[in-house]
């Protein structure tokens, strides 16, 4: 599969923020992997177990990291968006910090908040001596206004690249219908 | 989901996932300590490729094939994936016959999340693209879990056993 693209990237970051101002949610969740779970250790080789905890990881740190990409919240926005700068890196990165003022007006404009939960996810593809992996994540989205809120299922593929911190999201996309 | 249930864009959808009842999530199935997803990637590829296969041949077929697809089935569900997708069937038939309409599904990402000795869990995003005479084909978009358990001779002999529709409706 192509990876997602730093254009596509910013696109889904855009239309977090277009469907914002429309009312309607496409933006995504959480799921049982982040705070709880308690790793279980991985059986098999050394190499199998290294495999194993990469694998794990990643799949924790996309869907965690799409979860908080579709969540953003009037009341809590500025600690939201330092969320989203948390577990983005590279060209990524940098798009947030550049868009965060313009973000800011645009969304606390539209009033809008929206909050992510996953549903499931799980690796396309993991290179560990390349240190990326794409990453399925299915979300449902509830985008809350002044008038009742809406949920949305969205799908995105996740790239992550691993850093020096550990792994982050460097691409975030919608998975199209074609 | 009655004949009436049949036209327009909420149809596809309905197709793909009307009938099927959703199952509970598995409780953090990638956290099982001999889960080797990505670990065996040739085991990972051949279950990703059987679930690939599986949910391309369940979501495509037309009016002209539906005693086929009937028969198709047997070699790719099995357990009460069986049931709901013969209820399925039988509850968009005559909808189908209706209107002369062909379905063909394409799995556009897959990502297995669980791989033991018996079982495989994949996640796969679908598109079913719908075709009628006189109308410009439709696709509309789907994601769900399928269960695989494998077959004595390998994950290319697999049988789907489950569908999680992950909260759809």
């Amino acid at each position: 599969m192509n990876a997602p693209n730093r254009r596509a990237l910013v696109a889904v970051v855009a239309l977090v923020l277009v469907a914002a101002a429309f009312g309607f949610a496409v933006l995504l969740g959480d799921r049982t992997t982040s705070g709880t779970a308690v790793p279980v250790q991985p059986t098999g080789s050394p190499a199998d177990r290294e495999a194993a905890t990469t694998r794990d990881d990643v799949v924790r740190v996309g869907g965690d990291g799409a979860r908080v990409l579709n969540t953003l919240r009037v009341a809590t926005f500025d600690a939201d968006y330092d969320a989203w700068e948390a577990v983005v890196t590279g060209d990524l990165l940098d798009s947030l910090r550049t868009g965060r003022t313009s973000s800011r007006e645009r969304f606390l404009a539209a009033g809008t908040s929206t909050t992510g939960h996953v549903l499931a996810a799980a690796a396309e593809q993991v290179d560990a001596d390349r240190g990326t992996a794409t990453v399925l994540v299915a979300l449902r989205v509830t985008a809350e206004s002044a008038t009742a809120p809406t949920e949305t299922l969205v799908r995105v593929l996740v790239t992550v690249t691993r850093t020096a911190d550990g792994w982050r999201l460097s691409g975030i996309a919608h998975a199209p219908v074609r | 989901m009655g004949n009436r249930g049949l036209s327009k864009a909420g149809i596809v959808l309905a197709l793909v996932l009307g009938g099927l009842p959703l199952t509970v999530l598995g409780a953090d199935a990638a956290r099982q300590p001999d889960n080797r997803a990505h670990v065996d990637r040739a085991e990972t590829a051949r279950a990703q490729a059987r679930a690939v296969a599986i949910a391309e041949a369940l979501f495509s077929y037309s009016s002209a094939d539906l005693p086929a697809q009937r028969a198709e089935i047997a070699d790719l569900i099995t357990g009460d994936l069986v049931t709901q997708y013969t209820d399925l069937l039988d509850q968009a038939e005559k909808g189908v016959r209706e209107q002369q309409v062909a379905f063909t599904s394409k799995v556009t990402h897959s990502g297995v999340r669980l791989l033991d000795p018996g079982k495989a869990e994949v996640l796969l995003f679908l598109t079913q693209s719908s075709t009628r005479p006189g109308e410009a084909p439709q696709s509309a978009g789907a994601q769900f879990v399928l269960t695989l358990v494998r077959g004595d001779s390998g994950w290319q002999q697999a049988k789907g056993s489950a569908i999680d529709l992950l909260g759809a409706r």
